[in-house]
């Protein structure tokens, strides 16, 4: 049915009209219109035109539907119990931080369970992975294929796409390089990477130009595993590369490889500025280290940028000794002065360069340092960042700086601290939260929760990670008579979170 | 020794899947800070998500239920629970003093159901009211009725008229506060359908050069509604009844049950959703399919304050009952009558055509919306919206944002079999199998 009417009736109707449709609709339409005054009778054939439209049933041209989706014998049935206690898991809504917490040890149970998500959670399940970035990658391992085929069927879902499989042939790998998201890509190339090193490394080379900065330092990056001598020349490449956050990377990468002309020569300028010398009452031999006086035009192939940029909070030569600093192994230090990580930050802090060795230093360490880790969370000026530093220590040496008791946690401000750097798919140690677990559920009738509303949501959290064998010694406290709604609220949170991680964790 | 219900009694009385299975996860002792029993009822105090314990009830010689909880289906799943627990002879189930909470709702029961048979028997000893003078009554009350639609139809006619001379591009800026003083004055003149289909025809804010069109084709066949009130003498009882149904005249339940077309079949559920209205309102729509009379029918009960239903429908399952179809040129609407528990039967299922949803619509334009039964369609989604694909061709689907991906998940690119509410424009699905035999739902609005 073509609208041929509307065009009069958007200017308006001052004289008599006839729709005109072709027809034996057109007779009746005729009749219509001459019966009344013009627009009254306009209005009528509208109407006979719209009577008929309804009693038309318009489809649309054919949609391109989806192809079939093979059975996946490891998805949940529609009746099994688990289907209910994930619906409730995943139910959409506000994120809170226990709420994440949930939704991955949900993950992790059903993968540990080898089954995957049923049909009716799969919608809301990726749509949490949309907005949660951190839940992706164990979301893709309860997916399964039919989660895989419904996350091809919407672009915002595109973060889920199917993995190559294993055996994956050389013309798939090729149209997913070709073809694929950033994320597919990636993937497509860290797999490549453990598998080839060599061929990766040449896809990079060749890829680099066509490559926006952001996806060239993960790029980059994705080349951690497997570095070796081969690697240099790339490299050394990208030490001059446009974007400062790639040549960051390369930087620390080169100085890795002890072969490198590039460690060879960071190591050379900071031996120049470390001097030996005996000094004190006692004409102990000692190391001074002084920062570089000038600038070098050696630097600018080292990715050291000699001009300090505005806002810089250190000074000059401060900002150049960083630079050279942040590039070479921590090992280097242990191993030049002959002192232990400890004494090499404490013999740091005594010198002229501290804040410029220890800005390097924070950024350097990872967790395959750990008493690198330890010396530097002792410091008093890396309090702001200790829950990120001890997120870097194993979980065991990590509670040993807590106090076992949840009261003195509280009062001493470390709950946040044990909360921030326990990741987001951990939990406690089995015997830490033994320690703490009689004494979080009676903190839920506590007067406390009345106006410290960060403390609610801090004591859920801390029921989210403990670790799953205490769950049991848990009793929630029930709020005092007097206590307001919020307090209810947060109780009879505790308790569904409770039952959930219970039943998460129970036989399946 | 007492005769108790069993497990699969209980779970018969679920409304449907969801609520049968939530309740027999409450179905566990220590969910209940309280269970009591007595001959007559069974109580229970359950922790919901509110702060306070649900109390639920249940009157074991009628097996109705009562919960303080807000769910709306009926009977709730603490109610499943509680009978759940019951039958299976829960230790703490035994006679016990009654809180005082239980005691007000039975006696409450009980003071209702004598008042109600007093007013049957006064009705029986009072002399029967003289028919002759009953029906001028009536009729009278009628002709005022038909006054007042009359004067506001002629009304909204003029005042469509008045849009459509001025052109639908030129509404004054004033438009939707005249349509909805317009709205308000077809509720005044007792012609609440004019109001609800001149409402729908506004939609929300200023409309769009597509949202004109519709405007206009919506004002179009109100036009041919407020030609119709005129025009009513020279119908047939069949179209004016379309007619009164369409002015949302209300019709006496009584009247259809004593003068509707009566038809007793075994009822397939086929579909049913609920609905919230505003003001505490919720409309319950079950449609039906006869197996042996073939015919489809619409069960539209309304319930206020969560007060329940009357009769359980369950999804897929099969009821024998006897429906009475109100009247109109496309009989769908039903009032039912000796209602039976469901029982499950291999059934055939029915196949709709767009063809039989066209010709309803022919014969009433004004028809809210009609069944449809598709088998073997494919479901996709193009990013905005699902979409529908029959061997006729696609048809869009009005579902919200993941539920689209939720029936999208449960076809899988496999065929299905959807059956929904066809309103001219676009399907509102209501339920959809696979060929396992699994269902898909759609969740409350």
């Amino acid at each position: 049915m073509n609208q041929a009417w509307l065009k009069p009736a958007l200017l308006g109707i001052d004289r008599p009209q006839v729709i005109a449709v072709g027809g034996a609709l057109d007779a009746l339409l005729q009749a219509v219109a001459d019966a009344d005054e013009p627009a009254l009778a306009y209005s009528r054939q509208v109407g006979v035109l719209a009577a008929c439209e309804r009693a038309a049933v318009r489809t649309a041209a054919a949609v391109s539907v989806p192809p079939p989706v093979a059975d996946d014998p490891l998805q949940l049935a529609a009746d099994h119990p688990w289907v209910a206690l994930l619906a409730t898991v995943f139910q959409p809504g506000q994120f809170s931080p226990w709420g994440k917490r949930l939704r991955l040890q949900a993950c992790a149970q059903l993968a540990a369970h080898g089954r995957h998500l049923p049909v009716a959670v799969l919608p809301q399940a990726l749509e949490a992975g949309a907005r949660l970035a951190v839940l992706r990658e164990a979301l893709r391992a309860v997916l399964g294929v039919r989660g895989y085929w419904l996350a091809a069927c919407n672009p915002e879902w595109r973060y889920a796409s199917a993995p190559l499989e294993a055996q994956a042939s050389a013309e798939e790998v090729e149209q997913v390089w070709n073809e694929g998201s950033s994320e597919a890509r990636l993937a497509v190339f860290q797999q490549q990477r453990l598998e080839d090193a060599a061929a990766a490394r040449t896809r990079l080379q060749d890829s680099l130009k066509e490559l926006p900065a952001r996806e060239r330092a993960a790029f980059v990056a994705a080349l951690q595993p497997g570095l070796g001598a081969d690697d240099a020349p790339l490299l050394q490449a990208l030490l001059k590369d446009r974007s400062r956050e790639v040549r960051a990377l390369a930087g620390p990468m080169l100085a890795r490889l002890p072969d490198s002309a590039h460690a060879a020569y960071l190591q050379a300028q900071m031996a120049a500025l470390l001097q030996q010398s005996r000094s004190g009452l006692l004409r102990r031999l000692a190391w001074t280290l002084e920062a570089p006086a000038t600038l070098d035009p050696g630097w600018a192939d080292a990715a050291i940028d000699g001009k300090r940029p505005n806002g810089e909070v250190l000074g000059e030569r401060a900002w150049w000794l960083y630079q050279l600093a942040r590039q070479l192994p921590l090992a280097w230090w242990c191993r030049t002065l002959e002192k232990p990580a400890a004494e090499v930050v404490a013999w740091a802090r005594e010198g002229d360069w501290y804040q410029a060795l220890l800005r390097a230093w924070l950024e350097r360490v990872d967790a395959s340092e750990p008493e690198w880790v330890e010396a530097l969370v002792a410091l008093k000026e890396t309090h702001a960042r200790k829950s990120e530093l001890l997120a870097l220590l194993p979980a065991a040496q990590r509670e040993r700086y807590w106090p076992a008791k949840l009261q003195d946690l509280i009062a001493q401000g470390l709950l946040d601290d044990v909360l921030d750097s326990t990741g987001a798919a951990q939990s406690l140690s089995a015997a830490y939260s033994q320690a703490l677990a009689p004494s979080v559920g009676a903190l839920f009738g506590d007067e406390r929760l009345r106006y410290d509303y960060l403390l609610r949501d801090r004591l859920l959290e801390l029921l989210a990670v403990l670790h799953p064998s205490t769950l049991a010694g848990v009793q929630i406290a029930e709020p005092p008579a007097t206590a307001t709604d919020a307090m209810l609220h947060c109780a009879q949170q505790a308790r569904a979170l409770l039952a959930l991680r219970q039943a998460l964790y129970s036989p399946f | 020794m007492e005769v108790r219900l069993t497990r699969e009694q209980v779970l018969a009385l679920a409304p449907d899947a969801a609520s049968a299975k939530a309740g027999g996860g409450l179905a566990i002792d220590g969910k209940w800070a309280l269970l009591g029993a007595d001959d007559e009822a069974l109580w229970g105090e359950c922790q919901g998500s509110g702060s306070k314990p649900y109390q639920t009830q249940v009157d074991l010689a009628a097996l109705v239920s009562r919960c303080s909880c807000p769910s709306r289906k009926f009977p709730c799943k603490h109610g499943l629970a509680l009978l759940l627990l019951y039958a299976a002879g829960n230790p703490r189930c035994v006679p016990q003093a009654r809180p005082a909470w239980v005691d007000e709702w039975l006696n409450g029961r009980r003071d209702r159901a004598a008042r109600k048979e007093a007013a049957v028997e006064a009705a029986a000893v009072a002399p029967p009211p003289d028919p002759q003078a009953q029906a001028a009554a009536t009729a009278k009350r009628e002709q005022v009725r038909w006054g007042r639609i009359e004067a506001g139809a002629a009304e909204l006619q003029r005042w469509i008229a008045d849009q459509f001379r001025q052109g639908l591009a030129n509404l004054p800026a004033d438009f939707h506060a005249q349509g909805q003083t317009m709205v308000a004055r077809m509720v005044d003149a007792q012609a609440p359908g004019l109001a609800s289909q001149l409402e729908a025809a506004l939609g929300e804010g200023a409309p769009g050069l597509a949202g004109l069109g519709e405007l206009g084709a919506r004002l179009g066949l109100l036009q041919l509604l407020t030609q119709a009130v005129a025009r009513r003498a020279q119908y047939e009882p069949a179209r004016l009844a379309d007619l009164r149904a369409a002015l949302g005249w209300p019709v006496d339940r009584e009247a259809v049950q004593r003068d509707g077309e009566a038809v007793h079949d075994r009822w397939h559920v086929q579909g049913q959703w609920l609905v919230e209205q505003p003001g505490n309102l919720v409309e319950r729509r079950v449609w039906l399919h006869g197996l042996d009379s073939g015919r489809s029918a619409l069960v539209q009960d309304f319930s206020h304050g969560g007060r329940g239903w009357q009769e359980q429908w369950r999804t897929g399952s099969v009821h024998a009952a006897r429906l009475h179809f109100h009247a109109g040129s496309v009989p769908l609407r039903a009032v039912v009558t000796e209602f039976e528990a469901p029982r499950t039967e291999a059934t055939t299922p029915r196949t709709d055509t767009f063809d039989a949803a066209s010709q309803a619509y022919a014969r009433n334009p004004w028809l809210p919306q009609v069944p449809m039964r598709l088998q073997d369609v494919h479901i996709a989604h193009d990013g905005t919206q699902c979409w529908l694909q029959h061997a006729e061709g696609a048809l869009p689907l009005q579902l919200p944002g993941l539920q689209a991906w939720a029936l999208m998940a449960f076809a899988g690119g496999h065929p299905v079999c959807v059956m929904g509410e066809w309103d001219g424009q676009v399907l509102l699905p209501l339920s959809a199998w696979n060929a396992r035999d699994e269902r898909w739902e759609r969740s409350a609005a």
